[in-house]
């Protein structure tokens, strides 16, 4: 898996890292994302399926019990430090807008 | 009235978007996917109902292994509580369908179906097509290269046109798939980079459809060669071995995945079977084939009915006294006869009455020069020891042709010719001196027939 590919991440591995901060099943993110989001962000189950993979094969997050076909997870530091590199992204990018605009209204 | 409906269906394996409209179209018209077959889809029938499709595909899955890998049971788990239903699952390709009005996709994340995708294509389809390629562009390298030496005798091959039309069929095939896919990936990426869309170009399912027609006259056209030139064998082969030796495969196959045979046992049991069976059968035809090619005998009266010319024609002599050779070839572009009348008691270096003669009748005027071009060399190389050459003869009259050759060894003459008519060729060694009545007879009987 290159490095690069989570160097910022996309909405819906956001929000999937975010419901992992606590122990979960995979298939009770999908619903807690859609809650979380009031049904803003959907994550379809392949993609949720696919990401989880990843996740677990660059070390963002790990799995704690595979009862039958039902596997839960949990955020590891890594993982952890993925979604506070991108809080900071996501707020120089809103403080870069807030600045901008407040210039200009300024003006 | 029936309740199964089974079709070919002509989409790329990577085109989900063109599978998925046209599942929902049949789902419409009460036909409901039931299973994936290798060479078709079955539908079941079912009420008429507007259903959402989606195409997945999952790399870890194998038509070697009945036992789903790790993971695809909790992924099938993940879409069953989206309100997904798997309507058929064949490897790795998976078809789920929603009875939502507007349930939440598969896949919401362009990139990583584009990455799964491609993913499935280099396991599988990929390596699959090139190495079709490369048979079907080796077959034909090595057909055309026959084809460019001895053009006289390939081309009067109906088997050969038909290999070389199907070799050329199977590569532009190949190349169209393998570009489509690669022209597609490019596409998907970049829309799923640009502004993470799904790229719903579909594939060009004409190209495929020609293909199969083409396919299917030449499968018509290998009947009928193998019928005109009495070669049940190739008949056989191409007919029934093949066809045999691929569904004892699949069966194979399929057998050891429903015993639940590990993946890799799997394949090399059933790649060892079909290996030893090819082995067999065509071991098995070349015996047959052998023990019956039983030569049998020419006598004068087939060869008054079949061949242009006899030596009784020119010469007054004993008919039962030779031994007569007699072969034809003939295909939509070229006839060919070769005649050899040899005195069974013949000692070489004798001046008497043999004859052998081949004449090559050209249907296509665009292939004249090749053949004459490989005629001339043939006879050319055929006369070791470097004196001997095919000289332009002036005087062309007696045979009534364009152009006539003969052979000369230093300024010696000999009684061999090559004859150029406007749509034919005619290689003539007398094995004496002819007079100018029996050239003349000679040539009548070849340029007429």
């Amino acid at each position: 898996m290159p490095r690069e590919k989570f160097q910022t991440l996309t909405e819906q591995m956001f929000y999937i890292l975010l419901c992992l901060r606590s122990e979960c099943y995979g298939m009770d993110i999908m619903e807690k994302v859609s809650q979380m989001t009031d049904g803003r962000v959907n994550v379809g189950p392949g993609t949720l399926y696919n990401l989880l993979e990843q996740f677990v094969s660059v070390g963002m997050i790990r799995l704690t019990r595979e009862e039958g076909r039902r596997r839960s997870y949990i955020l590891t530091d890594k993982g952890k430090e993925a979604l506070d590199r991108e809080c900071e992204r996501l707020r120089k990018q809103l403080a870069d807008h807030d600045a901008c605009f407040r210039r200009e209204d300024a003006q | 009235m029936k309740d199964t409906k089974r079709r070919i269906e002509w989409h790329a394996f990577y085109d989900r978007c063109g599978m998925e409209r046209h599942l929902e179209k049949m789902a419409e018209d009460g036909w409901m996917l039931e299973k994936l077959m290798p060479f078709f889809w079955q539908y079941r029938r079912s009420s008429p109902a507007r259903l959402h499709f989606a195409i997945t595909y999952f790399e870890k899955a194998s038509i070697y292994d009945r036992v789903l890998p790790a993971g695809q049971q909790a992924y099938l788990e993940y879409c069953q509580k989206e309100g997904w239903h798997l309507a058929a699952n064949s490897a790795q390709f998976q078809v789920f369908y929603s009875e939502e009005e507007d349930p939440v996709p598969i896949e919401t994340d362009a990139m990583l179906q584009v990455e799964n995708v491609h993913s499935v294509m280099k396991k599988t389809q990929i390596p699959a097509l090139f190495l079709v390629l490369f048979v079907a562009v080796m077959q034909l390298f090595m057909y055309l290269q026959q084809v460019f030496e001895y053009p006289e005798t390939e081309l009067a091959n109906n088997l050969t046109l038909s290999i070389l039309f199907l070799s050329s069929t199977a590569v532009l095939l190949c190349i169209e798939q393998i570009c489509g896919y690669f022209l597609w990936h490019h596409e998907a990426k970049k829309a799923a980079a640009l502004d993470g869309s799904f790229y719903e170009g579909g594939h060009c399912m004409w190209f495929q459809k020609f293909a199969i027609v083409l396919g299917v006259i030449n499968a018509l056209f290998l009947i009928y060669a193998i019928v005109a030139s009495g070669r049940w064998l190739i008949g056989i082969l191409a007919f029934i071995v093949l066809p045999a030796v691929v569904c004892i495969g699949l069966w194979t196959r399929n057998t050891l995945t429903q015993k639940g045979v590990s993946k890799r046992i799997n394949i090399i049991v059933t790649f060892a079977l079909i290996t030893v069976l090819i082995f067999l059968l065509i071991a098995g035809i070349i015996f047959v084939g052998v023990v019956t090619a039983i030569h049998s005998p020419f006598t004068e009266e087939d060869a008054r009915t079949k061949v242009p010319l006899v030596i009784s024609d020119l010469v007054e002599t004993d008919d039962t006294e030779y031994e007569i050779d007699y072969d034809r070839d003939h295909s939509l572009l070229l006839d060919r006869i070769e005649v050899e009348y040899n005195l069974e008691d013949y000692i070489d270096d004798e001046d008497v009455s043999q004859i052998n003669y081949t004449l090559t009748k050209i249907k296509a005027a665009a292939i004249y020069d090749l053949c004459f071009d490989a005629i001339l060399r043939k006879n050319q190389e055929l006369e070791l020891g470097g004196a001997a050459k095919y000289v332009l003869e002036k005087d062309t009259s007696l045979w009534g042709a364009e152009k006539v050759y003969c052979l000369y060894r230093g300024e010696r003459s000999y009684y061999d010719y090559i004859v150029c008519w406007q749509d034919r060729i005619a290689e003539v060694r007398f094995y004496w001196q002819p007079t100018d009545a029996e050239i003349v007879k000679a040539a009548k009987a070849l340029k007429s027939y």
